[in-house]
C-alpha cells in the first residue's frame, strides 16, 4: 500500500451531508414511477399553461420512446419505476428566511447555506426535492432589472420570455434524460440580466435532495442580453439512503452579443444519487460562456457541458475538477461546437481517482466547415494514487475545416517520484509534499472559485487531506 | 460444411473450393469462427466513421497476386530466415493458430478462411539483415468485381534484428482488400515492419495488423497509406513480456475524396512496457482522415509509459479530419499521456521559403516533407527511409499539383 493511497484513506469517507430530515412533511408527494397522470398533475399543482402540459406529454412521449444510453456508464441500476418524480415540501417560495418551515432551516443551516453567505452574494435560491423553498435577490439588483426566480415563478411571471426560450437550446428530444426532465421538471433558476447590467457578485442556488428514492428535475434558463455579465453558483447534496435517488436537470444558456455567463457548479451529491444532467450554452458575438464544473460526490455523474459557439468573437471555456472515490465513477468532459469563423475555446479537465474510483473525461470538438480561424486549446490532466482505480480518456475531434490550431493533450499519471524527491529533498515531509502536489493539482479550479465556495472546497479536498496526514 | 457457408455474414465467389483446397482444417475452422460473427454495423463505435458496407464482400473471387520476395540494401537473404509464399509454407500450422482466429473480427476471419497470398517470415535466433532490409512486392492484376486476402506470418526469434518491407500494388480497378498479417516479436529481438498501402486509387482495404511482443523486444511497425478509395486499418499489440516495446507509426498522405480511418489498439498486458504512436496525417481535396488510438493498461500493469500522438496536417478547406486518442488506465504507476493537433502550415513559413527564391510548389513540398520526415526518421534505418521517400514523392506531385 502506497503511502499516498493511505495518506486519502479519509477523503470522502466522511460525507457530512449525509443527514436527513425524518418527518417527511410533504404537502405533496406523487406516487412512484412515471405514467401521464402524474405529469399531468405535477402541470397541474403548478397551475401552468396549456403549452407547457403539452411540452411535457410531448417529452414523455420521447422518453419512452428512446433507449438507455449503452456508452458511458453503467446506468441499469436506475428503475424509473421505483422513483418520486414529484414532491411538495411546503406552499410557495419564501422571501424571508424566517419563514421557511422549521426542519428545512435546519437542513440548510447545517448545509451551512443561507444567511451567512446572502452577505457576499446578490441572490440565494434554495431548492428542497422538487420545490424551490426559499429565494432572495438584493433590492439593487432587482431595480436594475436583473430577474432572478425560481423557474416555476418564472413561468408564472415571464410566461412569454419562457415559452420562446424553453427547450431552444436543448431540445426535449436531445437525449432520453433531456426529454425526462422535459416531462416532469420542477424547480431551477430563471435569470435574465438586462443589456449592460454586470451582476458583480455571484447569484447562487443551493439544490437539496431529502427524500428516499427521489428523482429531482430542476430545470435551469438564463438569458444574459448584450453586453451583460453574470456569475452563477450552485451547489448540490443529498442525504445517504440505501437505495439510490436520480438527478437529471437540464441547464440551458443564452449569452448574446457581449455577455459573459460564468456558471459554477459544485456538485456534491452523496454515493447513492445518478447525476445525469445536460448542460449547453449557445454564444453569440463576441460573447464568453465559463463552465466551472467541481464533481466530487455522486454514485455517478455524467456530465458533458457544452458551448456551442454561434457567432463570431464568441469564446467557451470550460473547467472542470473531479474526484472518484470509493464506488463511484465521473464521467464527465466538455464539448466545443464552433459554428462560426474566429471562435476559441479552451478545455482544462482535472481528476483523482482513489480507492477503486473511476473517472472519465468524454468531449468533443467539432469544427464545423466555415468556421475558419478556430483555435481550440484541451488539456486533461488524471491522477491515479492506488491500484485499484481507473482512469479513461475519451477525446472527439472533429475538424472540418483547415484553417484551425486546435492542441490536444492529456496525461494519465501517478504523482511523480521525482516530484516527490524534489520536495522533501527541501526538507518536507513525504505527506505533506504529497498534500502540496494534490493541492497545486486542483489550484487552477479552486483559484476560480469565489472565496466561500474556495473555502467549502478547501474542506471538502485539501483540508481533509491535510488533516489525515501523520 | 453447406450449412455453415450459408450462414456466414457475407459472399465470396468460389468460397467453397477454396475452404475444400489446401490447410482445409484450418480454413474450416476460420468458417465456423465467420458463422458466429455479424457483418459489423454503423452503430459499431470502431466504424462509426467509416460506413462498413462500403467494404462488404458481395461476391467477389479472391484473387492471387503476384509476389516477389527480394532484399532492399544490397544484402543476401540471411541463413536462419525462411521467407516465401503462405502455399510454400502451408505446413505450418501455427499460421492458424487459435488465438489469433478467437481474437479475429469478421474481416480477418474471412481472410483466415479464404486467403491466396501473402508473406511466411519465421527468422531463428540471432539473425540480423543489418543495415538491409527484405521485401515483399505484392501485385494484384486487374480484374472485374476482384477481391484480395493476401494472409502474413511474422515470426521473429529471439534476439534477431529484422527488418522487412511489404509493399501492396495493384492494375487500375475496383479491388476489395482484407489483408491480415500476424507478427510475434520474440525475446529481446527488434523487428521493424513497413506495411505499404499503396494499391491503386480505387481499391477499399480492411487491413489487420496484429502484433505479440515479448519480454525485452521491440516492435515496429511503420503504416505508409498513400493509396486507396477507402482504408479502415486496425492495428493491434499486446505487449505481453517486461521491458518490451511497441512503436506505431503512421503516415497517411490523402487527396481527392481518400479516406483514411486508423485505429491503433496498444494492450499493455504486463507492467514495465512502453508504447509509443505516433501518426502523421495530411489531407487536401475533400480526403477524409479518422485516427482512433487506445492505450489500455490492465490491473496491476505497473510502470508504464505510453505515448500517443496525432497530428492533422490539413492543405484544404474541404479536407476533414477527425482524431480519438483514448486512454484507458487502470494502473496507478503509469505515464501515459497523448496529443493531438490540427494545423495548416503557417502560411509565414511558405512566404519566407518563397522569398528565397523556392516556388510555391517547392515551398509547400518542402514543408510536408518535413511534416513526414519527422515520423520516418523514428525508423532509424536508412535504406528503408530513401525507398520509402521515393514513394512519398511520387504522390506528393500528385498532391501538391505539379
Amino acid at each position: 500500500m502506497s503511502s499516498d493511497a493511505a495518506l486519502l484513506e479519509e477523503v470522502g469517507q466522511d460525507y457530512k451531508y449525509g443527514f436527513h430530515d425524518n418527518d417527511e412533511a410533504y404537502i405533496y408527494k406523487s406516487g412512484k414511477g412515471l405514467t401521464r397522470e402524474i405529469v399531468e398533475t405535477i402541470s397541474k399543482q403548478k397551475n401552468e399553461p396549456a403549452w407547457m402540459l403539452e411540452e411535457r406529454l410531448k417529452a414523455l412521449e420521447i422518453f419512452n420512446s428512446k433507449p438507455m444510453p449503452t456508452w458511458g456508464s453503467e446506468l441499469n441500476e436506475i428503475d424509473f419505476a421505483d422513483i418520486h418524480y414529484y414532491m411538495k415540501a411546503n406552499e410557495g417560495v419564501e422571501k424571508s428566511w424566517d419563514d421557511v418551515p422549521d426542519y428545512i432551516k435546519k437542513t440548510f443551516d447545517k448545509l451551512g447555506i443561507p444567511e451567512a453567505e446572502r452577505k457576499f452574494l446578490a441572490g440565494v435560491s434554495a431548492q428542497y426535492d422538487s420545490e424551490v423553498v426559499y429565494h432572495s435577490i438584493r433590492e439593487d439588483l432587482e431595480k436594475l432589472g436583473v430577474i432572478f426566480l425560481d423557474m416555476d415563478s418564472g413561468l408564472r411571471e415571464y410566461p412569454e420570455i419562457v415559452k420562446k426560450y424553453f427547450g431552444s437550446v436543448i431540445p426535449s428530444g436531445d437525449n432520453k434524460f433531456s426529454a425526462l426532465n422535459t416531462a416532469v421538471w420542477s424547480g431551477g433558476s430563471f435569470i435574465v440580466v438586462p443589456a449592460g447590467v454586470k451582476v458583480d457578485i455571484p447569484l447562487q442556488a443551493y439544490f437539496r435532495i431529502n427524500a428516499q428514492n427521489m428523482g429531482q428535475f430542476e430545470r435551469t434558463l438564463i438569458i444574459a442580453q448584450p453586453g451583460s455579465f453574470v456569475h452563477y453558483i450552485e451547489g448540490c447534496t443529498a442525504p445517504i439512503y440505501t437505495s439510490n435517488s436520480l438527478h437529471s436537470a437540464v441547464v440551458e444558456l443564452i449569452a448574446e452579443e457581449g455577455a459573459h455567463i460564468r456558471y459554477t457548479t459544485i456538485q456534491n451529491w452523496s454515493n447513492n444519487v445518478f447525476n445525469l444532467v445536460t448542460k449547453r450554452a449557445f454564444a453569440y458575438k463576441n460573447s464568453t460562456v465559463e463552465w466551472v464544473d467541481g464533481n466530487l460526490g455522486s454514485k455517478i455523474t455524467m456530465k458533458y457541458p457544452a458551448v456551442h459557439l454561434l457567432e463570431e468573437g464568441a469564446r467557451g471555456e470550460v473547467l472542470s475538477i473531479a474526484y472518484a472515490g470509493k464506488g463511484q465513477h465521473q464521467d464527465a468532459g466538455a464539448k466545443m461546437v464552433h459554428c462560426a469563423p474566429n471562435t476559441a475555446s479552451t478545455v482544462l479537465s482535472k481528476s483523482i481517482s482513489k480507492d477503486g474510483g473511476r473517472t472519465t473525461y468524454r468531449g468533443l470538438v467539432k469544427v464545423l466547415p466555415g468556421a475558419h480561424n478556430v483555435k481550440v486549446n484541451v488539456r486533461c490532466d488524471a491522477l491515479l494514487l492506488d491500484e485499484q482505480s481507473r482512469s479513461d480518456t475519451y477525446p472527439y475531434m472533429e475538424i472540418d475545416n483547415k484553417d484551425v490550431q486546435i492542441g490536444h493533450e492529456a496525461t494519465v499519471s501517478k504523482i511523480g517520484d521525482e516530484q516527490l524527491f524534489y520536495l522533501m529533498s527541501r526538507g518536507l515531509s513525504e505527506n505533506d509534499s504529497i498534500a502540496m502536489i494534490v493541492n497545486g493539482f486542483f489550484e487552477p479550479f479552486i483559484k476560480e472559485l469565489p472565496m466561500e465556495y474556495a473555502i467549502e472546497l478547501n474542506r471538502l479536498i485539501q483540508l481533509e487531506m491535510e488533516g489525515s496526514i501523520g | 460444411m453447406t450449412t455453415t457457408m450459408n450462414a456466414i455474414p457475407v459472399e465470396v465467389k468460389g468460397l467453397a473450393e477454396l475452404v475444400a483446397g489446401s490447410l482445409g482444417e484450418q480454413r474450416s475452422k476460420a468458417m465456423e469462427r465467420l458463422a458466429h460473427l455479424p457483418f459489423p454495423s454503423h452503430k459499431d463505435e470502431a466504424w462509426r466513421r467509416t460506413d462498413p458496407e462500403l467494404v462488404r464482400p458481395a461476391g467477389e473471387a479472391v484473387l492471387k497476386p503476384r509476389s516477389t520476395y527480394s532484399t532492399l540494401g544490397g544484402i543476401e537473404v540471411p541463413s536462419g530466415v525462411t521467407f516465401g509464399t503462405m502455399e510454400q509454407h502451408a505446413a505450418n500450422a501455427k499460421l492458424f493458430s487459435v488465438n489469433s482466429l478467437e481474437r479475429a473480427n469478421m474481416f480477418g476471419a474471412l481472410n483466415a478462411a479464404a486467403f491466396q497470398g501473402g508473406t511466411v517470415m519465421t527468422v531463428g535466433k540471432d539473425v540480423s539483415t543489418g543495415d538491409g532490409a527484405l521485401l515483399v512486392e505484392h501485385h494484384y492484376p486487374s480484374g472485374v468485381g476482384s477481391m484480395a486476402a493476401p494472409r502474413t506470418y511474422l515470426e521473429v526469434g529471439a534476439f534477431s534484428n529484422v527488418t522487412l518491407v511489404e509493399y501492396f500494388t495493384a492494375d487500375e480497378g475496383e479491388l476489395l482488400a482484407i489483408p491480415s498479417v500476424e507478427v510475434h516479436v520474440g525475446e529481446g529481438a527488434k523487428f521493424r515492419y513497413i506495411f505499404v498501402n499503396t494499391w491503386n486509387n480505387q481499391a477499399r482495404v480492411v487491413p489487420q495488423i496484429h502484433a505479440t511482443v515479448e519480454k525485452d523486444a521491440h516492435f515496429q511497425l511503420m503504416f505508409a497509406g498513400f493509396g486507396t478509395k477507402l482504408t479502415k486499418a486496425f492495428f493491434e499489440s499486446d505487449l505481453v513480456g517486461e521491458g518490451c516495446k511497441s512503436e506505431v507509426l503512421g503516415m497517411v498522405l490523402g487527396q481527392g475524396r481518400q479516406h483514411y480511418d486508423v485505429d491503433a489498439q496498444q494492450n499493455h498486458r504486463v507492467g514495465s512496457t512502453v508504447s509509443d504512436v505516433l501518426c502523421h496525417v495530411a489531407l487536401t481535396d475533400r480526403a477524409r482522415s479518422v485516427f482512433a488510438g487506445n492505450i489500455l493498461c490492465v490491473p496491476g500493469a505497473q510502470k508504464i509509459d505510453g505515448y500517443q500522438q496525432n497530428r492533422n496536417l490539413l492543405l484544404s478547406d474541404k479536407a476533414r479530419a477527425d482524431s480519438m486518442p483514448r486512454l484507458e488506465i487502470e494502473a496507478n504507476d503509469v505515464r501515459c499521456t497523448h496529443g493531438a493537433s490540427f494545423t495548416t502550415y503557417d502560411p509565414g513559413q511558405r512566404f519566407y521559403l518563397q522569398s528565397r527564391g523556392l516556388d510555391k510548389f517547392e515551398a509547400e513540398h518542402m514543408l510536408v516533407s518535413g511534416f513526414f520526415a519527422s515520423v520516418s526518421e523514428r525508423m532509424d534505418h536508412e535504406v528503408v527511409s530513401e525507398w520509402l521517400a521515393d514513394k512519398v514523392e511520387a504522390k506528393m506531385a500528385s498532391v501538391l499539383g505539379k
